[in-house]
């Protein structure tokens, strides 16, 4: 096997390239060669092979549904971070902890009956789906 | 006293720049220093691009919008109430409630406003695809006919040099149309004709309002037995006769009228006096690079309302709000503006109802068109149906 030792000026491809550029292809070729050889680059061209397939096979339908599973996962992270900041925030700011008349009394607020209220349905929900005991067939 | 920031309109420029103020002045946001307020006339966030699928019947309603305070940061004081008086002097606006909102910054983000009665009997004979209802019009009528012909015209600004709502926009139609009949087997029978104005920002007898695009419009348009004309400036309509006409003394008859149509600033913004845009359009006074209305203080406008040579698109916010967020933080922190805008714009463009063409220019560059493919549409796909609300919570 002499191709390794075969040099760039030998052969006709690279003679539009500049000397740097010559020598930038010589070291990309050092590199790849034993790729090649062992077959490595071959996993290379599969994988490609896989993505064009991906591709090929993926249609509106499939770029919706994951589109959704996206937008519900980040929205809902995001959601979750920022009220955890906020609330974090608010709490920082107290000098002292509320007693708990002002507790009762925080809930004079609308905002915070409404959210009251969604952890009582987040737990009617939690309940809901664990309400049917599981028996042996 | 908290400084206020209060910003006007929930499209996607004022969206993603309020979350994005939140995060960049995040210290004297959770100190109560500053305030950020959002005014919106609608309590739904609709991402207006897919209206344009609308009309292809790509789109549910309910799948291009979603409720606005779902896409704020909690820290942002959202009212949905319509400004009608800007009160630049006193710092505050009104609203249609009577309420009055005090600002010590002010960001201009009402966007624009289709105007097809602006050219006679466009109204009634014309469509378009540019809010929910006119593209669901224009759907039933693509989606029914069989033969004839679909006339494809675009509207510019009278105010020089200001562009249509989102350059691409006709292509995009034109193309996705053209793969709709087709699909449906009439494509033989139904003749498309795409026009341009003879004056299109400081280009003349074009078919884009960038060279090497329309450059490369003519083959792509022969390929698909697309008919083009240039230097057809839509002066009217005749409904009954259905026959456009030009301001070069045209004629052409139509089945289906597809327009792009003149645009204008929202009410208030034209009734603020602070305009010097022609034909009573509005567009605000901008600093091409600090993104102010000139002559006024700590008054910044982005997107549609602006009278810069640049898009009138969500990809143009994108590269306009960080300025904008960097140059309120740095008068805030540091008593002067310190970024500068460079009239970047990102957008992949849909090319028929596959393929997509991602394409970016700026004040210095001019898009350079590369072949559309199957990746760039799912890309466009992609952002249509997810990335674009990770972009207006401002996490893109």
């Amino acid at each position: 096997m002499n191709t390794t030792s075969t040099t760039i000026e030998e052969t006709d491809i690279p003679s539009a390239l500049s000397p740097a550029g010559q020598q930038g292809l010589e070291e990309l070729i050092a590199k790849i060669d034993p790729l090649l050889a062992g077959g490595r680059l071959n996993r290379i061209v599969d994988l490609m092979s896989v993505v064009a397939d991906v591709v090929d096979m993926t249609d509106d339908y499939m770029v919706e549904k994951l589109c959704k599973g996206y937008e519900e996962a980040i929205g809902g992270l995001w959601n979750a971070g920022n009220l955890a900041r906020m609330a974090s925030n608010e709490v920082s700011l107290l000098e002292e902890p509320p007693t708990v008349w002002g507790l009762i009394k925080m809930t004079k607020d609308p905002d915070v009956r409404r959210g009251l209220t969604f952890l009582l349905f987040l737990a009617k929900g939690i309940g809901q789906q664990n309400s049917i005991p599981l028996t042996e067939d | 006293m908290a400084k206020r920031i209060l910003i006007i309109g929930g499209g996607i420029g004022g969206t993603m720049t309020a979350n994005h103020l939140v995060t960049k002045l995040y210290p004297e946001v959770s100190s109560k220093n500053v305030e950020i307020v959002m005014l919106s006339n609608s309590p739904w966030h609709y991402y207006k691009p897919a209206f344009m699928y609308v009309a292809f019947n790509k789109f549910f309603k309910d799948e291009l919008r979603r409720p606005q305070q779902s896409l704020l940061r909690p820290e942002i004081k959202f009212i949905v109430d319509e400004v009608e008086e800007f009160d630049f002097k006193a710092g505050k606006v009104r609203c249609a409630s009577g309420k009055q909102v005090a600002y010590d910054y002010l960001v201009i983000s009402t966007g624009c406003i289709p105007s097809p009665e602006r050219i006679e009997g466009l109204k009634e004979a014309g469509d378009h695809f540019y809010q929910y209802q006119p593209a669901r019009n224009l759907a039933k009528k693509l989606m029914t006919i069989e033969k004839g012909r679909i006339f494809v015209t675009v509207n510019f600004p009278k105010t020089p040099n200001v562009p249509h709502q989102c350059g691409i926009a006709p292509i995009e139609t034109t193309l996705m149309l053209d793969d709709l009949l087709r699909k449906r087997g009439v494509r033989d029978n139904v003749e498309i004709v795409y026009t341009y104005p003879t004056v299109s920002q400081l280009l003349r007898n074009c078919l884009f309002m960038q060279k090497d695009t329309c450059e490369v419009l003519p083959t792509i348009f022969e390929q698909r037995n697309i008919k083009y004309e240039r230097g057809f400036s839509l002066a009217s309509v005749d409904p009954g006769k259905k026959i456009a006409t030009s301001e070069e003394g045209k004629e052409a008859d139509f089945d289906i009228l597809m327009a792009t149509p003149p645009i204008r600033a929202v009410d208030a913004v034209l009734n603020s006096g602070i305009s010097q845009a022609e034909n009573n359009e509005g567009w605000l006074p901008t600093n091409h690079e600090t993104m102010e209305v000139y002559g006024l203080e700590n008054v910044f406008v982005m997107g549609d309302t602006v009278d810069l040579p640049i898009s009138k698109a969500g990809g143009s916010c994108h590269s306009q709000s960080p300025v904008i967020v960097n140059n309120i933080a740095s008068l805030i922190r540091l008593g002067h503006l310190f970024d500068q805008y460079d009239g970047r714009v990102v957008a992949i463009a849909q090319m028929g109802l596959e393929d997509g063409m991602p394409l970016w220019y700026d004040y210095e560059s001019e898009v350079q068109p590369t072949p559309p493919n199957k990746l760039g549409g799912l890309m466009r796909k992609g952002f249509n149906r997810g990335v674009y609300w990770s972009v207006a919570r401002g996490l893109v």
